[in-house]
């Protein structure tokens, strides 16, 4: 019999600046870089934030389809969006003793990061492709599928692992909602579906005057 | 949700021409509406948006086929709802018209979008 815990605390620290150096409103297309900082031992051991820091670029992409020829115009609210990215752990390895007393060594890879994701954007549909009628609060729905992959590129890494999470969200004026099942691709994934549910609060709408207020502002 | 996940999340929503990450001033709805056919000449576009517009810093450009302006560039909000906005057209001939929008909401955040609709008697 297995006794279950739950653990609470905070993970790891994460810094994460990222250059957009490519616009085409045209072609609704954009291209960014970005590195992920996670800095080790600013976390909770309750909940095993790592000791070491990791480092991940990336370079992320985004294209909708509203360029699309007119007689394709259902098609046009389709959007794919996408990342691919490599971890670098700054340790590789790690010995302990485990709970049987033996020293066992824990493994860190480097590994590729990458993800897609497809979404039918029915707010474009609606704005600027054909008003359809479709009432409140429908017309705020976004359809999409996300795909998300891990794979390990050395020491032992083991196989590719993901998950493929078909979903919607729902944007709000202050908030959005966000509800996907997920599903592993393989056993090394994971077992059985789960379901990935999201809150996000846009602070910088909710607090205009603090957090939403500008950095720099022209005097 | 995990690093990869939340960063997705983020983006997907980042592009697509004008929802955003966040809720700022989206088109609601249109007169003429998004994509329509219309049989008569509209003497003006209005259009009505999911939050307050900042006046001095938002217009709308209606142009014809060929590029040329057709709106008589006089874009102001309804004095009673700072969230629609209407600009008066010059005499529209059959054809498709294009219109470009490009509004600051009152909480500063920049949008803009286009849609077409058709005069076709």
């Amino acid at each position: 019999m297995t006794r279950c815990s739950t653990h609470s605390g905070f993970n790891n620290l994460e810094i994460t600046p990222k250059y957009q150096f490519f616009e085409s409103d045209l072609h609704e297309t954009v291209l960014s870089l970005q590195l992920n900082w996670e800095i080790g031992d600013t976390g909770s051991q309750r909940v095993n934030a790592d000791s070491f820091s990791t480092w991940t670029p990336a370079l992320l992409f985004g294209k909708g389809f509203g360029d699309l020829p007119d007689n394709l115009g259902a098609l046009k609210p389709l959007a794919v969006t996408g990342v691919v990215g490599v971890t670098l752990p700054t340790k590789s390895q790690k010995t302990q003793l485990n709970d049987d007393g033996e020293f066992a060594t824990e493994k860190y890879p480097h590994t590729l990061q990458w993800g897609l994701a497809l979404q039918y954007s029915i707010p474009y549909l609606q704005s600027s492709v054909r008003d359809v009628g479709i009432p409140q609060p429908l017309n705020r729905l976004i359809p999409l599928v996300e795909m998300v992959f891990e794979t390990p590129l050395d020491r032992g890494g083991g196989t590719t692992t993901g998950t493929i999470n078909p979903g919607v969200i729902w944007i709000g004026k202050s908030f959005q909602l966000g509800l996907e099942a997920v599903i592993p691709i393989n056993d090394s994934s994971g077992r059985g579906v789960g379901v990935l549910g999201q809150l996000h609060f846009y602070l910088d709408d909710l607090f205009p005057h603090s957090l939403g207020r500008p950095l720099f502002e022209k005097p | 949700m995990n690093y990869l996940q939340r960063m997705l999340a983020i983006l997907l929503l980042s592009i697509g021409g004008m929802t955003g990450a966040h809720a700022h001033a989206m088109l609601d709805h249109a007169e003429p509406a998004v994509g329509s056919t219309v049989k008569t000449p509209p003497v003006e576009v209005k259009l009505w948006f999911t939050e307050a517009l900042e006046p001095a810093f938002s217009t709308v450009q209606v142009f014809d086929q060929q590029g040329q302006r057709v709106d008589q560039q006089d874009t102001q909000p309804q004095p009673s709802n700072a969230k629609v906005f209407r600009v008066a057209l010059k005499p529209l001939s059959p054809g498709i018209y294009k219109v470009v929008w490009r509004v600051v909401s009152i909480d500063s955040h920049v949008t803009k979008g286009d849609f077409t609709f058709q005069v076709a008697p």
